[in-house]
Parts: C-alpha cells; structure tokens; sequence
C-alpha cells in the first residue's frame, strides 16, 4: 500500500495507527509539498539506535556541532527545516536551491551519497554506505534536533 | 599532564615510569611532521590538464579542497585558543604548537591547489564560536582538539574516495595519516588507548 493510500485510511484506524500512520507519512507529504525530487512511495528508514548513531556522528565532527555552524552547519532544528536555510550560514548555491526539506527519508537518501543528491553541495564526502549506519546516526540527528539552546 | 601526576603519585615507581614513558612519548611524537612529499603532492598534482572536458569535476574538485581549508583554518584557531589559554603544560604546549604548525602548512597547501586550478581558497573566519566555557583545564582542552583531529580524519577519508583528480585523493590521504597521528597522541596523553581499533571511518 502506498503512503498516500494509507494515510487517507488512518481516519478510521485506532489513535495508535494514526501516529504511527503519521508519522510514516509526514516526510513524504513534506516532501511533496516541497516539490522535491525523492519519490513519495520511498521507504521511511526504520527508526534505528540513537545511542549508536552518537558513535556515528564522530564521523560528522570534522565539519559539524549540534549547536554551532562550523565548516558545516549545526544540526539542532535540522528535522523538519528547509535545505540551505538554517541563519548564519553561507550555504552553496546549489544546497540553497535544491528545495529539500530534511526528515528521516531525505537525510537517509542525502547521507547514503551527498554529491549524488545534491550536486554542488559542500559536504564533499563519500556518504555513509551501511543502512543501519544510517538508520543510527539519523535517529541520534532527530534526538540532538530539538536540544535546549538551540535557535 | 595533572591527571598524569597525579596517577604518579598515588601508585609508586611502576606509575611514575608510565608517565615518564607517556611523557618521552609525547616528546618523540612531536617530532613528527608532515613529509615534504605530501605539501609537493598538492602543489604538484593541480593539473587542470589532468581533468576531461567536464568543467564540474574541477569545480566540484576545488569545493573539496575548500571545505578541507575551512577545518584546518578552525584547527589552527583551536590549537590558538588552546595555547592562550594558560591551561597547557610547557611539554603540551609545544606539541601543540608544532600540530598547529601542520594544519598551516596543510592550509597553503591546499589553497596553492585551489589556485592552479583556478580557484580562490576560503579565508578564515572571524569567530569560530568556540565553546570556551567549557574549556577549564588540560584535559578538556586536549579532549577539544583530540574531537576536532578526529572529525578531521573522518573529513579526509570521507572526501578521499570522491576526487576526480587521484592525485588529489593522494595527498589528501597524506594528510589524513598527519591528522591520525596528532588524534593519537592527544589521546595518548588523555590515557586513552591511542589506537582504539583495527579499521577507522
């Protein structure tokens, strides 16, 4: 069953099927709202291990803080915000126009290879390749997303 | 180094030799440095001969070695704070100024690259909004650096496999191996296992 189908039954499901509904589906509503480029019928990754995405997240403190732009840009208040937007950041061109809107779905697409999604960013790195890496690291990215102090 | 002696005094003469050890360690350590081949790798491979018709592989190229250059400018500025802090012993803070040293040399390294290929290397910045506050002794301080020489070599190894230029990957991987060996001693003198595993992404 596709997202959208699903979505459209929840009216009728239990509060529980809604959430989880819900919260399957809101990336990809947001997606399409943002005229994005990623296919709405794409998999959410499963939610993974927040406390093994830390250990993963070493991999990003080259360039990125939690709660400071560096040669990357900080990640609180990244779920949810629109590519190339965060203040106090100069983005590239291309990050700027590539009107993607970060959820679980688009980092996961973004991390796996990030010149491939958005050609002409500056996060010039390979990607993360294993899944569950992934998975992890995204799950600690949405825990840091809301973390005190961040504006 | 207070944690050091610290450990010293409590447990006797087999202590006091770790930390001598640990000491000679950081000493000899810090006499490493970047070999001239990795600076004349740079300098050398920016050929925008080598590259095909596709203008976007150079470009895409210099966006690399850019983001390289904004890390090592924040590297230099950490090991600057780290020295004006008046919270480095005499030994720790000549290390640190001889790795600071390095991430300079691999900045003009780096921007004579962008520049044969036509490109402008990134400037510094103003203020890296370092999170001073939490900087109250030694350790925190080498805890600092030792996280931005890590992220450093993940950086590296992140943007080696994506050069169009090889030769870039070459002597990005130079560097990466310098960043490596500074996370390492950092850690060795936190007391921390200075090679904690096999592999390293």
């Amino acid at each position: 069953m596709g997202c959208a189908a699903q979505c459209v039954g929840a009216g009728s499901c239990s509060r529980r099927f809604f959430l989880v509904m819900f919260r399957t589906c809101l990336p990809a509503v947001v997606c399409l709202l943002g005229g994005m480029t990623v296919q709405a019928n794409t998999p959410v990754p499963a939610a993974g291990d927040a406390a093994r995405g830390k250990a993963v997240y070493a991999q990003c403190l080259g360039c990125h803080s939690p709660d400071r732009h560096r040669t990357g840009p900080k990640h609180c208040g990244l779920i949810g915000r629109k590519s190339g937007t965060a203040s106090g950041y100069e983005y590239s061109k291309a990050m700027q126009q590539a009107n993607v809107v970060w959820s679980a779905q688009t980092l996961d697409h973004f991390l796996f290879a990030p010149l491939s999604f958005i050609p002409g960013t500056k996060m010039g790195v390979a990607g993360i390749k294993n899944a569950k890496s992934r998975r992890d690291l995204i799950a600690y990215l949405i825990v840091i997303n809301e973390q005190p102090g961040c504006d | 180094m207070k944690i050091l002696q610290a450990k010293a005094s409590k447990s006797g003469l087999v202590e006091e030799m770790t930390v001598r050890s640990r000491r000679n360690f950081l000493l000899r350590t810090g006499a490493v440095t970047l070999s001239a081949a990795g600076v004349a790798l740079l300098s050398g491979c920016a050929n925008a001969g080598g590259y095909g018709p596709d203008t976007k592989a150079v470009s895409q190229d210099v966006s690399i070695l850019n983001t390289a250059i904004g890390a090592e400018h924040e590297a230099v500025a950490a090991y600057q704070l780290g020295a004006e802090s008046g919270l480095l012993s005499r030994d720790v803070l000549k290390v640190a100024v001889q790795f600071q040293g390095h991430h300079k040399e691999h900045i003009d390294a780096l921007a004579k690259a962008i520049m044969s290929l036509g490109g402008a290397p990134v400037d510094a910045k103003s203020d890296y909004n370092f999170p001073v506050h939490k900087l109250k002794n030694q350790t925190h301080v080498l805890e600092f650096a030792a996280g931005l020489e890590r992220g450093a070599v993940s950086a590296y190894a992140g943007a080696i496999p994506v050069f169009d230029n090889r030769d870039l990957s070459l002597a990005a991987a130079s560097i990466l191996a310098d960043e490596a060996m500074h996370w390492a001693v950092l850690r060795s003198v936190l007391g921390l296992d200075p090679v904690p595993g096999a592999f390293f992404s």
